[in-house]
C-alpha cells in the first residue's frame, strides 16, 4: 500500500543541501546505485526521478522493476539525519506537458543535457537510517547485539 | 493472381483467460508486454466515455494513416495508447464484435477493460505542437508528417506499383487507404519534399518530443532499374529532412524496398539516413511467393534476403533490419498448418539473417478488410509471445542492438521492447 510521506521526510526531499540516491537492481539481482539531485516529491504524492540516459543502468533496471514489481530504494542524507524510502515505480513519462516542462528544465540547467524518462515511484515505506536514532533503538530492543566493551566500567 | 480468404469471425471471443495464461506460462516476459501484443492483436473498441475524454486540442486524434482501421472508418478518434512503462500501442479500433478490448473510463482514469474486468491503466498520444499548424502550401502539417509519442512519420508517397498488376501484398491496404485519405481528408497521394522540410523543421521547435524519423511509402518499380525512382525520391526527401538539421546524420530510419547495393550506398552517401529496413513480411519462401506476389516478382525471396544482408555492409551492424507480419504464414489457405510450424520456420530464417547481422522484428497482424486475407484471424497470444522471445533471444546471441526500431522509435513490435533491459 502506498503511504503518505511525513513532513519531515518531504522536508529533507525538498532540500537543496540533501543527498539523495536512487538504488535499483537488475533481473539477475545486480545493485546499482547512483546519486542524483533530481529525486523529489510529486503532486500527487509520488517520487519522481528524472533520468537522463535511455541507456543507463538506472534506467533500466527502472523498467525491470516497473515490468516486473521489483522495489528501488531511495536514500536521503542531511548531515547526520538520513532516512530510506522503499517504493514501487509505477509509470514513466516519455511525452506529454509534464515530460516537456522537466525536459526544459533539464535544458535550461544544462544546454548539452538530455532527458530521457520521468519516473514515478509510489512509496511503500519509510525507514530511519540516522544513525544515532538506530543506534539508540538497537540498543533499547536488542541488547544482545552490542560489544561487551562498550558496557564496561 | 490471389483470391480472397473464407471470412471467419475474429476472436469470437474467451477473452481474459488467456492473457493470465500466457503471463503464467512466461514468466519472463513482462505482464504488460503481453498485454500490448494482445491489445495489437484483438484491436480496441472506445465507450463514449473515453471518447468524451478524447481532446483533439490535447491528444491525437487519427491521421495520415498509410494502412486502415479493423472497422475500415477514417473518424476522429484516438490515434493510439501509451503505457504506463511509455511503451505504444499500435491499434486501430475494431468493430466490437470480433470481441476487442474496451478502452473506458475506470475510477475517473482511462483504462484497457476486458470482459468487465480492469486490465491496465492508459493515455492518449499527446498532440504534438505542429498539429496545429499548416504549411505555407496550406496543407495541414498533421496531414503532411504524422507523430507517434516519441518519432516522426513521413509517408511521402502513398502508392504502391506492385497493386498497378494486383500484386500487392496480401495482407496490405495502402491502395484503398490512399484513396480514403486523398477522398476524405485530402491528403494527396505524393508530398512535395518542400512541404515536409517545413514540417520537420516545425515539429522539432518542440523540445524533448521525437528521437526519430522514420520514412516509409509504397514500393515504386519504375526507373532505368526497378526501384531507381523509389530511390530518388527518398533522396530527395531525406535531404528536405535533413535540411531541418545542423549534424550531417540524424537518428532516422528508411522502410523501403530491397535495394540493391548501390541504390543503397547512393542513400547513405547523399542523404543523413541512419537506418535500413526492407520488410520480407513472411520468413518462408513458399509463402512469400503467394503473400507478397509484387515483392517476388520483382525482387524474390532469395534475393530479398540476400540484399538485407549486403545493406549491413553500407550501414553497419544493428543498423539493418527486416519486418515480419506475424501470423500471416498461418493464413488460409496456404499458410503453415500449426502454430509449432510457423514458429520454427520463423526463427529459423530469423537466425539466418541474425548471422549476417539483420535483426527480424515483428508487427501482429492486423487482418482488415480492404485486404485480401481480411476476415481471417490472426495467431494465438502464446504464439506472438513466443515469436517475442525468439526473435530477442537471437539478438541477444548475435549482439545485434535494436535502438532504431526500440520502443521509443517505432513502439510497435514486442520483440524490440524487450531490450530495454538489455
Amino acid at each position: 500500500m502506498p503511504v503518505t510521506l511525513d513532513p519531515r521526510v518531504q522536508a529533507l526531499l525538498a532540500d537543496p543541501a540533501t543527498t539523495k540516491v536512487l538504488a535499483t537492481s537488475d533481473r539477475a539481482g545486480r545493485p546499482h546505485a547512483v546519486v542524483d539531485d533530481s529525486l523529489h516529491l510529486g503532486a500527487d504524492g509520488r517520487l519522481v526521478y528524472l533520468e537522463r540516459l535511455e541507456g543507463s543502468a538506472a534506467q533500466r533496471n527502472l523498467v525491470a522493476s516497473l515490468w516486473f514489481d521489483r522495489p528501488a530504494a531511495i536514500t536521503l542524507r542531511r548531515g547526520a539525519e538520513s532516512v530510506e524510502i522503499v517504493g514501487r515505480p509505477v509509470k514513466t513519462l516519455v511525452a506529454g506537458p509534464e515530460f516537456r516542462r522537466h525536459y526544459e528544465a533539464a535544458r535550461a540547467q544544462a544546454p548539452e543535457g538530455d532527458l530521457a524518462a520521468v519516473w514515478l515511484i509510489e512509496p511503500l515505506e519509510v525507514s530511519e537510517l540516522t544513525y544515532e536514532v538506530r543506534r539508540t533503538c538497537q540498543e533499547a530492543e536488542r541488547p544482545f547485539l552490542t560489544h561487551l566493551d562498550r558496557l564496561a566500567r | 493472381m490471389t483470391t480472397s480468404a473464407t471470412v471467419t469471425p475474429l476472436h469470437p471471443a474467451a477473452p481474459g483467460s488467456e492473457l493470465d495464461d500466457v503471463c503464467e506460462r512466461h514468466p519472463d516476459v513482462p505482464r504488460l508486454v503481453v498485454v500490448k501484443t494482445d491489445v495489437q492483436r484483438r484491436g480496441v473498441h472506445y465507450t463514449d466515455a473515453a471518447l468524451a475524454r478524447l481532446d483533439p486540442e490535447r491528444h491525437s486524434t487519427t491521421g495520415t494513416h498509410i494502412f486502415g482501421a479493423r472497422d475500415g472508418r477514417i473518424a476522429p478518434r484516438p490515434e493510439s495508447l501509451l503505457l504506463r512503462d511509455g511503451s505504444s500501442i499500435i491499434t486501430t479500433p475494431t468493430p466490437p464484435e470480433q470481441g476487442p478490448y474496451t478502452v473506458d473510463v475506470v475510477d475517473g482514469r482511462l483504462a484497457l477493460v476486458d470482459a468487465g474486468r480492469p486490465i491496465e491503466e492508459v493515455d492518449y498520444w499527446p498532440r504534438p505542437d505542429y498539429y496545429a499548424k499548416e504549411t505555407r502550401s496550406g496543407l495541414p502539417m498533421k496531414f503532411v508528417v504524422s507523430a507517434r509519442p516519441q518519432r516522426l512519420n513521413v509517408f511521402p508517397y502513398r502508392h504502391c506499383h506492385f497493386w498497378n498488376d494486383d500484386e500487392g501484398c496480401l495482407f496490405c491496404d495502402i491502395v484503398p487507404q490512399l484513396r480514403k485519405g486523398k477522398d476524405d481528408l485530402g491528403i494527396p497521394a505524393r508530398l512535395d519534399p518542400a512541404d515536409v522540410a517545413e514540417t520537420v523543421a516545425e515539429a522539432l521547435r518542440e523540445p524533448g518530443r521525437f528521437v526519430g524519423v522514420c520514412l516509409t511509402a509504397g514500393s515504386n518499380t519504375r526507373g532505368a532499374r526497378p526501384f531507381d525512382a523509389e530511390v530518388d525520391y527518398y533522396v530527395e526527401i531525406l535531404r528536405a529532412v535533413g535540411g531541418a538539421f545542423r549534424t550531417p546524420r540524424f537518428p532516422s530510419q528508411l522502410i523501403g524496398t530491397a535495394f540493391e547495393t548501390d541504390q543503397l550506398e547512393r542513400l547513405q552517401r547523399e542523404t543523413g539516413l541512419m537506418s535500413y529496413t526492407a520488410d520480407i513480411e513472411v520468413l518462408d519462401e513458399r509463402l512469400f511467393g503467394w503473400i507478397c506476389p509484387g515483392k517476388a516478382r520483382w525482387v524474390g525471396y532469395q534475393e530479398w534476403k540476400a540484399r538485407l544482408a549486403r545493406a549491413v555492409g553500407v550501414f553497419g551492424r544493428g543498423r539493418v533490419n527486416t519486418g515480419i507480419v506475424a501470423g500471416v504464414e498461418l493464413a488460409r489457405p496456404n499458410g503453415f498448418a500449426t502454430e509449432g510450424e510457423a514458429l520454427a520456420r520463423t526463427l529459423g530464417e530469423a537466425e539466418e539473417l541474425a548471422a549476417q547481422g539483420v535483426s527480424t522484428v515483428f508487427i501482429v497482424w492486423s487482418p482488415r478488410p480492404g485486404t485480401r486475407l481480411g476476415g481471417q484471424r490472426n495467431a494465438s497470444l502464446g504464439y506472438y509471445v513466443a515469436l517475442a522471445k525468439g526473435l530477442h533471444a537471437l539478438r541477444v546471441r548475435h549482439g545485434l542492438p535494436i535502438d532504431f526500431d526500440d520502443y521509443r522509435h517505432c513502439g510497435n513490435h514486442p520483440d524490440t521492447d524487450l531490450s530495454r533491459i538489455l
